[in-house]
């Protein structure tokens, strides 16, 4: 696979995912991107996987994995365009997405890091 | 139509995963279709590469039938198949749905194996294009529905 750029806009992390991915690229991403949080102090995280061929059950659970670890870190994550076909197929093998957000593009995406922010602004 | 793939590395699924994609494609397989073919052969060809240090996949198309996918390996064997079959089991990092999650793929699936020797296992899913849809209707045994029609085609 092509060679990841993360994008950064207001303080979130923008990084879009592109055709077919092997465990050890899935791997490299999510520890490319636990660095890049820590870098930049990231608020928001958003994984575009519109252009993704297909998400199987290991990328699956790394994405959620992501989050999760992210969370820790104090950052929210939003999936945000997964095709209607791989949802269907992620839900028919039994996939659990708890905990994570997700949202139908980047727009969406992007309100939903700021409502997380003004929620979390409210609570203090 | 038919012929075979070694599958030894992470790269070798990739590679094998992305012919059957565009034979599925050639074949006017649908969309759905096509995506979870590829997603139970991502399943299934890594579970030979982790478990087994590689395999053989062979696969038969055929018109108005469908698509054979049979993943062979001489690794240690699946001792306990009823439990690999369970959601939640696993005996390494995977999350333990690739076995059970790739049978919900398919419409019929077999596991054969002997501790030992190794394992076999035969993915079957019936093509769903246009043309057949109509005679495929009601053959869905409860496991799945039927998402084809009306479906766009891509």
């Amino acid at each position: 696979m092509a060679e990841l750029s993360f994008l950064t806009f207001r303080g979130n992390i923008i990084v879009a995912l592109h055709g077919e991915m092997t465990d050890s690229s899935v791997r490299n991403f999510q520890s490319h991107l636990l660095e890049e949080i820590e870098r930049i102090h990231a608020r928001g995280l958003i994984i575009d996987i519109s252009a993704l061929e297909f998400v199987d059950s290991y990328m699956a659970r790394v994405f959620v994995e992501t989050a999760k670890m992210a969370q820790l870190m104090d950052t929210r994550t939003v999936l945000v365009g997964m095709k209607p076909e791989i949802a269907i197929t992620l839900i028919q093998m039994g996939l659990s997405f708890e905990g994570v957000f997700s949202a139908v593009n980047l727009d969406r995406g992007l309100e939903i890091l700021e409502k997380e922010r003004a929620r979390k602004r409210g609570r203090r | 139509m038919n012929g075979s793939f070694d599958i030894i590395s992470e790269e070798d699924v990739l590679h094998a995963g992305n012919e059957i994609s565009r034979l599925t494609r050639e074949k006017g397989f649908s969309i759905l279709d096509r995506i979870q073919i590829r997603t139970a052969f991502s399943e299934l060809a890594r579970n030979m590469v982790v478990h087994a240090g590689g395999g053989k996949v062979q696969y038969t198309l055929l018109d108005d039938w469908g698509l054979q996918l049979v993943f062979e390996d001489h690794g240690p064997g699946i001792p306990d198949i009823g439990k690999a079959m369970s959601t939640g089991f696993s005996t390494t990092k995977s999350m333990g749905l690739g076995l059970p999650g790739s049978k919900k793929l398919a419409d019929d699936f077999h596991v054969v194996s002997k501790p030992g020797e190794g394992t076999k296992i035969t993915f079957f899913r019936k093509i769903r294009n246009d043309q057949v849809n109509n005679k495929n209707e009601g053959i869905n045994n409860g496991q799945r529905h039927d998402f084809s029609r009306g479906e766009r085609n891509g």
